[in-house]
């Protein structure tokens, strides 16, 4: 059984539970109905969560059996795993304060997610146009879940479009690849002589620009930051950890497959300018961000554009620096949502960097938790964001990129100095009477495991600490070599 | 596990592990609900913790420390290479041990001068200036240029945590200049160690970082990679100014007089050592060694660089209306000077340049406490509010006066000893602008005197100052502790000098190995035969430590 058909059957399955829930609890007028549907919704949660783990079970099962997942598919599918968990456990936070029937948006969640299981698994152009549909279609759903919000509607419409570009590039692109080549399968891409290059050419650079669209890359990443205003915290987790990842695990494989010569000069070439507008883009305007979700949006496209420089790297140490960057984005920026979240839904809003005034003094431990996770975004030493950028920085120095590694350098300071404001602001001292909250429980497990994977991670290999580190970095190893066995 | 195989690491764990067990201890009692234990206990703790570390420092290292043996000791290699090149590469050679016994001795004491200022959420100030005290001490104790860089970032945090929690006015601004400056300084020393791992990959098929050979398979080190000539220039340039935006170099010092503005007391004491001291060791254990033609070719120039940062510094400060910011440009200049002593690539000036960050340093950090305790019992820090303070308060103008006399280099006192080796080291090779090193010590000292002359002399004009307390036991002790070895230093100067000389002689030996050209020996630029320059620092070392007879053999 595929992994993508256990969570398909998963999200199908916390449907029909809803559904049998509702007909149980047919007087949905009297009071009392609210403790009702947060029951409804805990248990639908639950069942989604033990979806996500049958998919673990099934995924080793398969892979046991079978052998039909290699290391990469392996390691990008426990990826989604873990984020999907985060996710949902991030996710309690909005049912318990919307107190709404969590069965669909779970559903979504989960449909979304066994998308990007069948997207890693594709080797067929048209198979993973379908995966990435089932992956993004839910996906804009969700972002407008808030629908009593405006921003929330205006950038659900806004992701809606940018999906909508990024699937027709896609689709002409295959399409130019299927009249040069006769053939959608992922082997074809790999043709040295192909019988018309030109269209071969152009319907390879669509592919790539199409997820490239999909995937927050400057100049393609307008809805991003409007997306993180408006969407809730799980939802906005899911598309920087999951959605993100996945596009870029898909590009992995793309540019494994992809012969070398002309054209991925070319790309390799058009992913270097890319990156570079994207680092100093998202990282210039998250400067000047008054919003604190716009502001993580811009380092998510800055972060987007430290993605698309380790592709360009792609077949030397690129290759393993980009999957262990999109873990350190991943967990860092879902620390942050998980922060934001926690503090959103007490009685005082924080949404503006203004917001956080005080806070070391109300909440040390969220304060410094937050400090922790903006600093791995911008890469400070001592965070895994820092041991990250090192490996992309590194690969670019060893391809021969200085420039790039200039830029990346550059791009750094500028991510810094971003993240230093809402950090000092954090140290002022409270205006006045300090409401006392604290994180939920979903949300300090979130925050656990994203503290401990940060720093972890991020000191282990500064001072040679082996253990579960080196799990880590062997499983990416062997992830990048079994791509490069296929190749 | 042996403890004598890990000193270093368990000196400098030995704070953070103190600061997790509080941050565990706060946390354990806020989840069972008791209320949080008084803030003399937490205040007890840090300091007790910090005393404790020096304790370790000067019984373990001082007198356990050899200065006879060249390079580092107390070497401790924990793991194998990986990918980063980083790793717990910890060493320290006669410069390190002195800084570290500096800012492990002055920790106590900034943090003693600072409990009047913190009010509030004193466990988390004790926690930061443990973790403060953890990352000043790797820096020094790091020899893998990755941890270096690793804990020359980790110490920016809690300064600023410090900083922008319990600073005064103008603390944001303060706070985000420097915050700034230091992403600017730790991009570059992360672009020089790029470079330096493409290197090291290229020569020696693996990547390191260290400064000492690992005894594994590879057993190689850093100081195996040959960076061309033509790259050695800039990527010194490089380097030279990462490292200069804490020193703090002019033109890159602009932040530094608003952080000392801002700052709490104890901060300004550990910002006016330690984290300065961490940079000028940066400078002296990576930059010198690993581009030694570059350093030599850019010597001139940072002399020059040196003088203009004490005169223009010293000129500034003449017309600054508020002490903190005298004093910070006083930093800047003496930062200037120690520069232009390094620049002479000499025995005398290195060894100068080190004993007048350390005396200084003290003497700097004595006159921010002198002036927190001022504006502790007058409310202001401006120059124009103070006169005639020698009659109330006779026990401050003392103290005052012996730190003005040694920041002036008055003989007998620990300034005296700096200057005096950084201007022979100048006559050595740079003769002509030794001439005006001392001008400009002139200027220095002359605005010093001016504001000694301000504060304590004359008449008590304002009514405010005739009923000023003198300082109090506490006060005093804190600034006895800081004369002594100003004193020390200036009377008996050879223990420091002993322990230097090996450190700085072992920094120019490996610059005279891997240099395509030679070290400066005159200030003709004549030089010696060949291979003459490793013994010739060898004779000026033994002229300087006359008492110790043993080392002319080396």
């Amino acid at each position: 059984m595929n992994p993508a058909h256990v969570v398909a059957v998963g999200a199908l399955s916390v449907l029909a539970f809803d559904l049998f829930s509702r007909s149980q609890s047919k007087p949905a007028c009297k009071p009392g109905d609210g403790d009702l549907a947060r029951a409804n919704a805990l248990s639908g949660i639950r069942l989604g969560s033990v979806a996500v783990f049958a998919l673990a079970a099934g995924l080793a099962v398969s892979r046991r059996a079978d052998a039909m997942l290699d290391d990469f598919s392996l390691f990008a599918v426990a990826f989604v795993l873990l984020s999907g968990f985060l996710i949902l456990s991030l996710s309690l936070t909005h049912f318990g304060m919307a107190r709404s029937r969590p069965a669909e948006p779970i559903a979504l969640v989960l449909f979304s997610l066994a998308g990007m299981v069948s997207a890693i698994h594709s080797e067929h152009l048209l198979g993973l146009m379908l995966a990435l549909e089932l992956a993004w279609l839910p996906v804009v759903a969700l972002i407008s879940i808030d629908s009593r919000r405006l921003s929330s509607s205006e950038s659900s419409l806004k992701a809606f479009f940018a999906h909508v570009f990024a699937s027709i590039i896609f689709a002409h692109g295959a399409a130019f690849v299927f009249a040069a080549t006769g053939s959608l399968d992922f082997s074809s891409l790999n043709s040295e002589s192909v019988a018309r290059p030109m269209l071969f050419d152009v319907g390879v650079t669509l592919i790539v620009v199409g997820l490239l669209a999909r995937a927050v890359v400057a100049p393609f990443h307008p809805w991003s930051p409007d997306v993180h205003e408006g969407a809730p915290s799980f939802v906005t987790a899911h598309i920087v950890m999951a959605l993100q990842a996945t596009t870029f695990f898909v590009l992995l494989r793309i540019f494994h497959v992809l012969a070398p010569g002309e054209i991925a000069e070319r790309l390799a070439n058009l992913l270097a300018v890319l990156g570079c507008l994207g680092l100093l883009w998202g990282h210039a305007m998250a400067l000047v961000q008054v919003g604190l979700r716009r502001l993580v949006g811009w380092l998510g496209v800055g972060q987007a554009g430290f993605f698309a420089l380790a592709l360009v790297e792609t077949t030397s140490e690129g290759g393993s620096a980009l999957l262990l960057a999109l873990f350190a984005a991943g967990v860092s920026a879902v620390g942050v949502l998980a922060i934001l979240s926690s503090l959103s839904h007490h009685e005082r809003a924080c949404e503006q960097v203004g917001d956080l005034s005080g806070m070391m003094q109300e909440s040390p431990i969220r304060a410094g938790l937050l400090a922790l996770f903006l600093l791995s975004l911008a890469g400070f030493p001592g965070t895994l964001g820092f041991v990250a950028r090192v490996e992309i920085l590194s690969a670019l120095e060893h391809g021969g990129h200085r420039v790039l590694l200039v830029v990346g350098l550059a791009a750094t300071v500028l991510a810094l100095t971003a993240v230093g404001r809402p950090l000092l602001v954090m140290l002022r001292t409270a205006a006045g009477e300090s409401a006392k909250s604290r994180a939920l429980s979903n949300e300090q497990l979130v925050l656990a495991l994203c503290a401990a994977a940060i720093l972890y991670f991020g000191i282990a290999p500064v001072f040679r600490i082996e253990g579960v580190a080196d799990i880590l970095f062997d499983s990416i190893e062997a992830a990048v070599a079994s791509l490069r066995v296929a190749q | 596990m042996d403890y004598s195989d890990h000193i270093l690491s368990s000196i400098v764990a030995l704070p953070a592990a103190a600061a997790l067990v509080l941050l565990g201890t706060g946390l354990l009692l806020n989840f069972i609900g008791l209320r949080s234990l008084p803030e003399i206990v937490w205040r007890t703790i840090g300091i007790g913790v910090t005393l404790v570390t020096f304790g370790l420092v000067v019984v373990s290292l001082a007198f356990g420390f050899d200065p006879e043996v060249l390079g580092f000791q107390f070497v401790e290699v924990v793991g194998s290479g990986n990918r980063l090149g980083a790793g717990m590469r910890f060493g320290i050679d006669g410069i390190a041990l002195c800084f570290m016994a500096s800012t492990a001795g002055l920790v106590p004491i900034a943090m003693m001068a600072s409990m009047r200022e913190v009010k509030g959420s004193v466990r988390t100030w004790v926690i930061t200036c443990l973790f403060l005290e953890t990352s000043l001490l790797g820096l020094f104790i790091s020899v893998n240029f990755l941890s270096f860089i690793f804990f020359w970032a980790t110490s920016l945090l809690p300064i600023l945590l410090w900083m922008g929690r319990w600073g005064g006015v103008g603390r944001a601004r303060a706070a985000s200049r420097m915050w700034t400056i230091e992403s600017i300084g730790l991009a570059g020393l992360l672009f020089v160690a790029f470079v330096l791992r493409e290197a090291s990959l290229d020569q020696l098929g693996v990547v390191t970082f260290d400064l000492v050979a690992s005894s594994g398979a590879s057993g190689v080190s850093l100081l195996d990679v040959s960076v061309r000539e033509l790259d050695q220039g800039w990527l010194f340039f490089v380097l030279a100014v990462s490292l200069g935006t804490r020193l703090p170099l002019v033109p890159l010092h602009f932040w530094l007089p608003a952080a000392h503005a801002a700052a709490p007391t104890g901060l300004s004491v550990l910002l006016a050592t330690g984290f300065v001291q961490g940079a000028a060791l940066g400078i002296l254990r990576y930059a010198l060694p690993l581009f030694p033609d570059a350093a030599i070719a850019a010597g001139p120039a940072l002399s020059v660089v040196g003088i203009v940062a004490l005169v223009y510094a010293s000129l500034i400060a003449l017309v600054q209306k508020e002490l903190k910011r005298l004093v910070a440009y006083t930093c800047v200049g003496y930062a200037g000077f120690a520069v232009f002593g390094i620049s002479t690539l000499n025995v005398h000036g290195l060894t100068g340049a080190v004993v007048q960050l350390l005396t200084h340093g003290v003497a700097t950090a004595a006159l921010f406490i002198l002036i927190g305790t001022l504006a502790f019992r007058r409310g202001t820090t401006d120059v124009a509010a103070f006169g005639g303070l020698a009659k109330p308060m006779p026990v401050c103008a003392f103290f005052f006066a012996v730190m003005v006399f040694s920041l002036i280099g008055l003989p007998l006192l620990g300034g005296f000893v700096g200057d005096l080796f950084v201007l022979l080291g100048s006559l050595e090779t740079r003769r002509e602008l030794s001439v005006v090193a001392l001008m400009a010590m002139v200027v220095a000292a002359s605005y010093l005197l001016w504001v000694q002359r301000r504060i304590f002399l004359g008449p008590v004009d304002e009514p405010a100052n005739r009923g000023l307390i003198d300082l109090n036991r506490i006060e005093r002790t804190l600034l006895l502790a800081m004369t002594i070895p100003i004193v020390f230093v200036g009377v008996y100067p050879n223990p420091i000098l002993r322990r230097v000389e090996p450190a700085v002689l072992e920094i120019l030996n490996q610059m005279d190995l891997r240099s395509v050209s030679k070290l400066p020996t005159d200030s003709d630029g004549e030089s010696e035969d060949e291979g003459s320059v490793g013994i010739e620092v060898v004779h000026l070392t033994i002229d300087l430590g006359s008492d110790d007879m043993g080392r002319g053999e080396r």
